[in-house]
This record gives structure tokens, sequence and C-alpha cells, in this order.
């Protein structure tokens, strides 16, 4: 693993990250009307077998009445990738206004990321299909 | 590691003869980089077929050229002359691209010997790619240039016309997408492409809003199922106001959820900033939105086929692992949201033919 400098676009990427979050977290209130408009899941509806991600929305809405719990149970990894979101859009820009390092990948690391990617991916799915969602 | 250096003199390597290799895969180009206190400054390179220089640790470039020295013959003018920013970058453009045409003359003098030569001389060595990312250096994390020595997109050149540089970039993106894509910048700034893509989104989801207002003003509460209950009003203005940093934000986000396909398909090499640049301008057919009823859909086909020839040229990916990650993207993110496409299918099925 190599560490390195934040170059002037990822800071711009940081900033982008961050306004969007800071926008999210405002909005929050309109999530269930939002939500209300989204159609239902394709897959479902037509095989009945829950997709990797059935159980974002209510996760996402749970997330936004700050029920952790309800959230994990419809999606874990969209309740952890929306967690990570709202965290990184405060931590990231930080640690690069602070020129901090950046951590680049090597050949061993991205194997060892493609791996863990899938797992994680597959891991997921199984939850839902298991929880039948 | 071949570094960008300031020396007096050539390097050490042995002059390239005619008739071997190298004399036919080395070249010599020299470069003039502007002037600075009335000297001129120029700097010579020397390179070779493939790979990778590394001006300074601040760029760098896999190209079908690799640079085996630099060295700038009046530097010690330069340094006694006031300083001043130098755009290195523009330089070691120019420099490639006289890199490549040398090379180019190199292998037509090549061709002419072949031809002359009784028995034939050998034919040169395949073109061996540059090795992956992470076998070479990393130098700030700036990913490497697209092989070619073309100008950059005209949305990207300073000084052209802001309205005639978006139309230009537009039609090239569309028409010319090999073309578009080898011609994105790696080392600008990553504000001027996701400015394009999210003027194009934009335009494109206001005149969505403004049609869906009117036809729902027409047409009244006789919407069916989950289209009835929404208020178009609300959703012309929230689009009005949030549009733009919703666009920018769907555009970093689509492109962090491509990237890492594309890692867990082995590719994305360029890395993040390259995907969020292919990004950008592959959001140019959102653009046709602005077209109603077809244009949309017009869109939406002609986007996935830029996704695949955009990511693919701009990490220099086989084109099978980029349709694969689109297998995964579509698998992962799109499956819940294909419910259009599948009430689609369900109106053509009821239709007579």
């Amino acid at each position: 693993m190599r560490w390195r400098r934040a170059s002037r676009d990822e800071r711009t990427v940081a900033a982008i990250w961050a306004i969007g979050a800071a926008a999210a977290m405002a909005a929050r209130g309109f999530a269930p009307l939002a939500a209300s408009q989204l159609p239902a899941c394709t897959l479902h509806a037509l095989t009945g077998v829950a997709c990797p991600t059935c159980g974002s929305t209510r996760a996402a809405l749970a997330l936004a009445r700050g029920e952790w719990g309800a959230a994990l149970a419809a999606n874990p990894l969209a309740t952890l990738a929306l967690a990570g979101f709202a965290a990184g859009a405060l931590l990231v820009p930080l640690w690069a206004a602070c020129g901090a390092p950046l951590a680049a990948a090597s050949p061993l690391s991205t194997r060892a990321l493609r791996a863990s990617i899938a797992g994680v991916l597959a891991a997921n799915w199984l939850f839902v299909l298991a929880r039948g969602l | 590691m071949m570094k960008f250096r300031r020396t007096e003199a050539e390097s050490a390597e042995a002059p390239a003869g005619e008739g071997s290799e190298p004399a036919a895969i080395k070249m010599t180009a020299s470069v003039r980089v502007g002037t600075r206190a009335g000297r001129p400054i120029a700097i010579s390179l020397r390179g070779a077929r493939d790979t990778s220089i590394s001006p300074n640790g601040g760029y760098r470039r896999s190209a079908g050229v690799r640079l085996l020295d630099a060295w700038e013959p009046n530097a010690a003018a330069i340094d006694a002359a006031p300083a001043a920013p130098v755009d290195w970058s523009l330089p070691v453009r120019r420099a490639h691209s006289a890199c490549v045409r040398a090379q180019a003359r190199s292998a037509a003098r090549r061709a002419a010997i072949m031809e002359a030569s009784d028995p034939p001389v050998a034919p040169p060595p395949p073109y061996v790619p540059p090795p992956p990312l992470g076998d070479q250096p990393s130098y700030g994390g700036v990913p490497p240039e697209p092989p070619s020595g073309a100008a950059p997109l005209p949305w990207e050149q300073p000084g052209v016309p802001t309205l005639l540089a978006f139309f230009q970039t537009f039609r090239l993106v569309m028409l010319q997408p090999f073309e578009a894509f080898g011609r994105v910048s790696l080392t600008g700034a990553i504000w001027r492409p996701l400015l394009f893509g999210t003027v194009c989104i934009y335009v494109s989801a206001v005149f969505s809003s403004v049609y869906e207002f009117f036809v729902r003003r027409m047409m009244g509460d006789s919407f069916p199922g989950w289209m009835s209950g929404y208020d178009s009003g609300v959703a012309l203005i929230a689009t009005l106001v949030a549009g733009p940093l919703c666009a920018a934000v769907v555009i970093v986000l689509a492109a962090a959820i491509w990237h890492v396909m594309l890692l867990l398909v082995g590719s994305g090499r360029s890395g993040f900033l390259a995907s969020l640049r292919a990004m950008s301008y592959i959001s140019a057919p959102a653009l046709l939105g602005v077209i109603p009823v077809c244009g949309g859909l017009v869109g939406f086909v002609w986007q996935i086929v830029l996704t695949v020839i955009g990511m693919a040229t701009i990490h220099r990916a086989p084109i099978g692992r980029v349709i694969l990650a689109l297998v995964l993207v579509l698998v992962v993110c799109c499956l819940c949201c294909s419910f259009p496409l599948f009430l689609l299918l369900k109106q053509f099925r009821n239709l007579p033919f």
C-alpha cells in the first residue's frame, strides 16, 4: 500500500460529495414523498426473487428516521453505503484539506479489493434472499 | 522507472544505429516551451516505442512512445531567469506528438529498407502494451494519458467560445465516440467535464419536467397506478432549484458504481477520476431528452453504447470486460430500476402485431 496526497481534482470531488450529502441530509424530510414515486423492483415483480438492491429504499427511509436496526435488516450493504456516504462527506473533505495522505492501490490490494467487493455483494444478496424481502 | 530529468548533456545511452532494432524505434524531438526573460526555453526529448514518462513526478503518460531522456540545453539560463509558472503538460504533449511523428517516419524508413533488402529484414516485434497500473510507479495519482497525440476536446481547450465548444464536443461525443474519448484530457481540471455532463443532464431534466407539467395539466388525473398522485409543479420547481447539484452528484455516484464494477472485472487502470471524466461525457446523450416522447429512450440506449466505448477507451480496457462490467451494473443496480422498461414491453405485448 502506497500513500500519496490528494490532487486538486480529488479535492473537487470531495467537495461535491460533501455538498451532495449535506443537501441529502437537509432534504431527508422529503424522502417518503420521493420514495413513493419510485417504481417497484422488476425482478421481484416478475419472478418473486429479490434483486441485490431490494430493500434499499426501505433502508434509506429507515435511516432518515434514525432506525438503524430496521435499515440493516432491510439491506445491510445499502445501509452501510448510505452511512459511508454521509460519514465520508464529513471526513473526506477535511482529510483532503489537511493534506493527509490517501491510499494508492497496489496490484495486491487491487486483487484483494476485487475479491472483497465480489464477496460483499454476494453475501448481501444471500442475506436479502434469505430474509425473503 | 523513467524520470523526467534535467541534465546538461545527453544521457549515457549510446545512440542507436541504422538497421538495428533500436534504430528503428528510437527518436529525438526538440520542443520549444516558450520564452522567459527574452530567452527561448526548449526541452529535448528522446523516446522509444511504448510507454511511460513522468516529468517531475507531476505527469505520467502511457502511450505509443516511451520517453528515454529529457534535457534542457540552456538549463542554466532558465534557472537564472526569474521564476514563472510553466505548464509542463503542454510541451510534453507536443513532444509526444513529435515523437509519434518521428516513429512513423522511422517505420516508413524501415519498410523501405525491408523492401530493398534481400533477404527481407525481420519485422519489428509486436507492440507490447504498458504494464498494469499497479506495476507502474505512482506519480501523484494522475492517470496515464490516452495514446493520442491529437488535441484535447474543444470543451477542454482554453480560448474556444463556450457555446461553440459545448456543441462541438457534444457532436464529437455523439457521432465519433472513439475519437472523442481518445481526446479526453486526463490531466485537465475535473470541473470542466463535470460541468459538461451537468449541463446535459440539467437541460434534459428541465425540458422533461416542463413537458410533464403541461401533459399532466392537459390529461388531469387520468394517469394509472404509481404515476398518479404526483405533483408535477413541485417536481418542476425542485428540478429547477436542485437540478444542477443533483446532476453533478448523480454523475459522481454513477462513476463510482461503474468504477467499482470495472475494478471487479480487473479493469479501471486509469483511476476513478478517469471514470468520472468518461461518465461526464457519457451524459451527453441525456440532452436528447429535450426531444419529446422518444428522445429520452433513444438517449438512454445511446448512453449505454457510449458507456462501453468511453470506459473501454479511457481505461484502455478490452470491450468484453467493459460489457461484463455493464452486465454487473445492470444486475446490481438496475434490475429494480427497470420498471418503466417493463411497462413499455408490456404495452408492446398488448399491441395487435
